[in-house]
């Protein structure tokens, strides 16, 4: 990424290999860049952007949709199941059983299929959770694995044309939701977490994963979580910086454990977190500076619960709307 | 040229495509000829490799910030990039099929 500024004009170029995005403060900067960089390079202006890296873009004056439609097609189409019959919630609630399964024929279909799944996340924050799930068994994928992709792909199947809807925000804040399903491995007893960053009202970075270590504690899990959504508010606030966009206020990292908000701020160390030191400093540090807030939330608006554990139909419905991954009809 | 061992041949293939637009229509047919770079070892053929790419929350939070701001988001494309890159190394290429010379069959170019 580069960024250019004469006076109080500014210009982002985002450069993906030969894919080249560029966006301005000033329409006239924009256009004198454009010819700076065709004298250089031969290039191809092709206007305002509509399919950038398998995206496809719908602008509207007041706001862009984000959708990876023919993607999830191609994908459905490799996988044999365009027709297939659509489901509404992207993984079972059911417990997971770890049954010795056969393992999966086609153990390169799968990887195939995952990785293709993988590059969804993008746009689509909804499965991410998901996918990070099976992602965990690509080494050896079962009967039980491949039913799970399945699952997946008939829920895109139901929801192919939804979209990542970026709407115009009044406050340039960031702010965070962290959360952590305690022990929900049953393999091996790990614990899952996930954070969710808003830039205003849009979503902008989401991850799940599985703990590297064992957690003690759910306080402990989701301290885990707290610092990786930490160090995640923390990079995009330098690369605000780095944007000159000012932020009027530290971020807010809402999490739905009382526990880890009092570790947070307070300075004794407990027996029980003792072992989790490092992250208790990184987080503590943070808050000691004002670079960040943590706040409480109830679990019922935890958004990044979706990140940790699978979800009923209703619950996740009202997640994914507020994740702002809309239907088309509604941009 | 005639062959020597100290040179740094890669082999080539000739790769078709049909390059499609996003609805799906065939927007033209490409024959691209690529050399087969894998068979080159790092530190022997080759030293450094490089391609600018982009994270994806910045995608998403400029796509953000341009909304809220109202600007417009251009989008360019380079012409075969990878013509730009300097090579520091002197790579050499077989002769790709179907265009071989048929008196210097083991000439490389």
């Amino acid at each position: 990424m580069f960024i250019f500024s004469v006076g109080a004009d500014i210009c982002y170029l985002l450069v993906y290999i030969d894919d080249i995005l560029l966006t301005s403060s000033n329409s006239l900067l924009l256009q004198r860049l454009i010819q700076l960089l065709s004298s250089e390079f031969k290039l191809r202006d092709l206007g305002f952007v509509h399919y950038f890296l398998g995206i496809e873009v719908q602008s509207t004056r007041m706001d862009l949709m984000l959708r990876q439609h023919k993607y999830i097609l191609d994908i459905l189409t490799r996988a044999g199941m365009l027709s297939c019959k659509p489901v509404d919630t992207h993984i079972s609630t059911s417990k997971a059983t770890v049954l010795p399964n056969p393992l999966f024929s086609d153990a390169t279909r799968f990887c195939q299929i995952m990785g293709a799944l993988k590059y969804l996340t993008f746009t689509s924050s909804d499965i991410c959770f998901a996918v990070n799930r099976v992602c965990q068994f690509m080494y050896a994928p079962t009967d039980s694995h491949w039913a799970a992709v399945k699952r997946i792909l008939r829920y895109l199947r139901g929801a192919a044309s939804h979209g990542l809807h970026i709407t115009c925000s009044s406050s340039f804040a960031l702010h965070g939701f962290i959360d952590a399903d305690w022990v929900g491995s049953v393999e091996d007893r790990k614990s899952t977490g996930g954070y969710l960053v808003f830039f205003g009202q849009t979503p902008i970075s989401w991850k799940s994963g599985k703990q590297r270590t064992v957690a003690r504690s759910s306080t402990e899990a989701e301290y885990k979580a707290l610092a990786d959504g930490t160090a995640e508010v923390i990079r995009l606030q330098y690369l605000l910086t780095d944007l000159q966009i000012p932020f009027a206020s530290a971020p807010i990292i809402w999490c739905d454990n009382l526990g880890v908000t009092y570790v947070s701020v307070n300075p004794v160390f407990h027996a029980r977190t003792k072992h989790v030191e490092v992250d208790y400093y990184f987080v503590r540090d943070r808050v000691a500076k004002k670079e960040i807030q943590i706040h409480f939330i109830s679990s019922h608006d935890q958004l990044a619960d979706v990140f940790t554990k699978p979800l009923l139909t209703s619950s996740f419905t009202a997640f994914r709307f507020k994740f702002r991954v809309d239907p088309p009809h509604s941009a | 040229m005639s062959f020597h061992p100290s040179m740094n041949v890669v082999s080539s293939r000739w790769v078709y495509k049909i390059k499609c637009r996003s609805d799906g229509s065939v927007e033209r047919y490409k024959a691209c000829l690529v050399t087969r770079g894998f068979t080159q070892q790092e530190g022997i053929n080759y030293s450094k490799t490089f391609g600018p790419t982009i994270k994806q929350a910045t995608v998403k939070l400029v796509f953000s910030i341009a909304v809220s701001c109202g600007w417009k988001i251009h989008q360019l494309d380079i012409h075969n990039s990878f013509l730009n890159g300097v090579l520091e190394e002197e790579v050499y290429m077989k002769q790709p099929s179907g265009f071989v010379d048929s008196t210097f069959p083991s000439h490389v170019c």
